[in-house]
């Protein structure tokens, strides 16, 4: 990860821990004798996150050889996963999981090393089997869909 | 001598281990698929116990626990994913000693590190019930609250390069453990009326997200570099005799400390197993080389958790008190059919104490059994092509967490931390101090307190009682250790933070 992108994981974690000690600040302190009530734990730990966050950012600061690792491949399938949380209420579970495996298998497999045939059975047959396992052997009802499982 | 035969030949009946066997390999199969916990497990098997007497229902439930906890560590091992709390620290060496091509040696090392603890606790119910319940007893919301503050920081100053880092993450899981509804007010708190939110946040969908999906993006983004080492040689499955004797101090300091954990109500064995794993770090001539694939680390957490099972069911039959989640359904189990669980079930019915105890040790053997005869086809799943591995591990997690309750919620809190968890680990922050203070936030909370009610608000209740400052002392002497250490890299040549 790049100077920058860490000094913007430090910058982050100290705005949500403001957010937080905002937030926490607005909890109602109502407790009885010698209870320090439901605001304190939040405002103390928003605190010490905040500090830590603070203290991590002057030392991102500082110069510091790091490797860059490779991170575009990761977004590509963090927005696939996010695409199929959206698709699993709409098309079912089968469908959307047969779908998501599909897709992200051919972009993960650029050099094509995995045979047409092993990629159809297993992006279809893996979301049945689970199905079946979930829905009919634990009886876990899983997302149905608008057309059916 | 009569109650101990009579409880022997009861578990040798044919059905009796008939339904032990059931349980073992509905366990197993539970405890392989990330998202189902045993806790759930034994709760779905519940009604089907109705159907026979006590100490069947009773056996069957042992062997579904016993299952359930040794089957998470098949995951936890070839993907990454531990298929329930209790197997977090199996993957911190489980994975990599599987990508090292030793998925058989780690998997056999977990069964058999399972079963050594289940069977030291299960000696320990036996031995010392009578003596641990009385000693739990000491433990009062102060020890509670310093036991949870000692575990927090002690990991949250090992478990990264960066002190710091790991005490921001810790505190990070606390703060995101007060989310919901204050246990002692009702006040609601973060929770913006959302009504999932009132409930908290989910500690399995997190951890799911931050060990499955984290995992499966790291390799997704490093998927050229991962080719060669799925598909190597898995070399031999068993760790041999020589390394196991080895391992003796180890494996009995794991068994103390899963049985003593799993003793304490409200711990739990997510945390003994991290105790165990920083154990084994400490005691190693190699601590270094921890994280890397190092069998000690995944025989530790092994023990440890199996050990658990016998040290809950210490508090659960001599006090009706369950110390974990899954001793829930077993005690209700014994309450559905008519048997009274406390300190009377030692003294009036002891052929039934006998007859659980040869049953944990029934379920603890065929469950070793099992799970051994089956890694050959469990490994097999490192055959997977790679570029399938990643897409399938999210799938797997994204069902998991979804299966908990039914509701996509948890599935969407899997996804974002796992989406969190990626980008905070390239970062450099640790991601066990956040687990761990999402598990012990709650606990660390009502414990302190309930205490500073108790003490009418004197904080200095907290140093005064000998069992709490020892354990106040073992957090910060970590921390200050810790401080020394890095500052001493720092003078040598530009450590961490």
């Amino acid at each position: 990860m790049t100077r920058a992108s860490r000094l913007a994981v430090a910058a982050s974690i100290a705005a949500f821990a403001l957010l937080a000690l905002a937030l926490a600040g607005q909890i109602s302190s109502r407790h009885v004798k010698g209870d320090p009530g439901p605001r304190a734990l939040p405002v103390a730990m928003a605190a010490i996150v905040l500090a830590g966050a603070a203290a991590a950012l002057i030392d991102e600061v500082r110069p510091r050889s790091a490797a860059a690792e490779p991170w575009q491949q990761a977004a590509g399938v963090g927005a696939g996963t996010v695409a199929l949380l959206l698709l699993l209420p709409v098309a079912g579970f089968v469908a959307s999981c047969a779908l998501f495996l599909m897709m992200m298998s051919l972009y993960l497999d650029s050099r094509r090393q995995i045979h047409p045939a092993t990629r159809l059975l297993v992006s279809v047959g893996v979301p049945v089997a689970l199905w079946w396992i979930f829905s009919r052997l634990l009886d876990v009802a899983l997302p149905r869909g608008l057309v059916g499982p | 001598m009569e109650p101990l035969l009579e409880g022997l030949a009861f578990v040798l009946r044919p059905t009796t281990l008939l339904w032990i066997v059931v349980g073992d390999i509905v366990g197993i199969f539970i405890g392989a698929l990330p998202g189902l916990t045993a806790t759930m497990g034994l709760a779905l098997f519940l009604p089907i116990t109705l159907q026979l007497d006590s100490l069947t229902a009773v056996s069957l439930l042992l062997g579904l626990y016993f299952g359930a906890v040794t089957g998470a560590s098949i995951p936890a091992v070839l993907f990454g994913i531990p298929g329930n709390p209790n197997a977090i620290a199996t993957v911190f060496d489980g994975l990599p000693m599987a990508r090292k091509g030793q998925a058989g040696v780690a998997l056999g090392g977990a069964v058999i590190g399972s079963f050594i603890g289940g069977l030291i606790s299960t000696a320990a119910l036996l031995a010392a019930s009578p003596a641990l319940a009385r000693f739990s007893l000491l433990f009062g919301p102060a020890e509670y609250f310093s036991l949870a503050f000692a575990s927090l920081t002690i990991i949250a100053s090992v478990s990264g390069a960066s002190l710091l880092r790991g005490v921001v993450m810790g505190a990070v899981g606390v703060l995101l453990a007060t989310v919901g509804i204050d246990t002692m007010t009702g006040i609601r708190r973060f929770t913006f009326e959302n009504p999932f939110l009132a409930s908290g946040i989910g500690l399995v969908p997190v951890l799911i997200g931050m060990f499955g999906i984290t995992q499966a993006l790291d390799d997704a983004a490093r998927s050229r570099e991962l080719r060669q080492i799925v598909t190597q040689r898995l070399g031999r499955l068993f760790p041999s005799i020589r390394q196991l004797v080895g391992m003796w101090r180890l494996i009995l300091e794991s068994s103390w400390i899963g049985t003593f954990i799993g003793l304490l109500p409200g711990a739990g064995a997510s945390v003994a197993v991290v105790l165990a794993y920083e154990r084994a770090k400490q005691i190693s001539p190699r601590p270094e080389e921890f994280g890397t694939g190092r069998l000690e680390g995944v025989i530790a957490p092994e023990v440890a958790n199996n050990a658990c099972i016998g040290g809950g069911l210490i508090p659960t039959f001599t006090l009706a008190l369950p110390a974990e989640a899954a001793a829930v359904p077993i005690l209700a189990a014994l309450v559905i059919h008519g048997v009274t669980p406390g300190p009377l079930l030692f003294t009036f019915q002891p052929h039934f104490i006998y007859a659980i105890v040869f049953a944990m040790i029934v379920a603890n053997l065929t469950t070793c059994v099992f799970q051994l005869g089956g890694i050959r086809v469990f490994v097999k799943a490192l055959s997977v092509p790679p570029p399938l591995m990643p897409p399938l591990v999210i799938l797997l997690s994204v069902l998991g967490a979804y299966a908990l309750n039914g509701w996509m919620y948890d599935a969407v809190v899997a996804v974002a931390s796992g989406i969190l968890g990626f980008v905070l680990k390239r970062a450099g922050y640790p991601l066990i101090p956040l687990i761990l203070g999402l598990v012990l936030g709650p606990m660390m909370e009502s414990e302190f307190r309930r205490m500073m009610i108790i003490a009418g608000g004197d904080i200095s209740v907290f140093v005064t009682r000998p069992l709490s400052l020892l354990l106040l002392a073992a957090g910060v002497g970590s921390l200050v250790r810790q401080i020394v250490h890095q500052r001493r890299l720092a003078q040598r040549g530009g450590g961490p933070a």
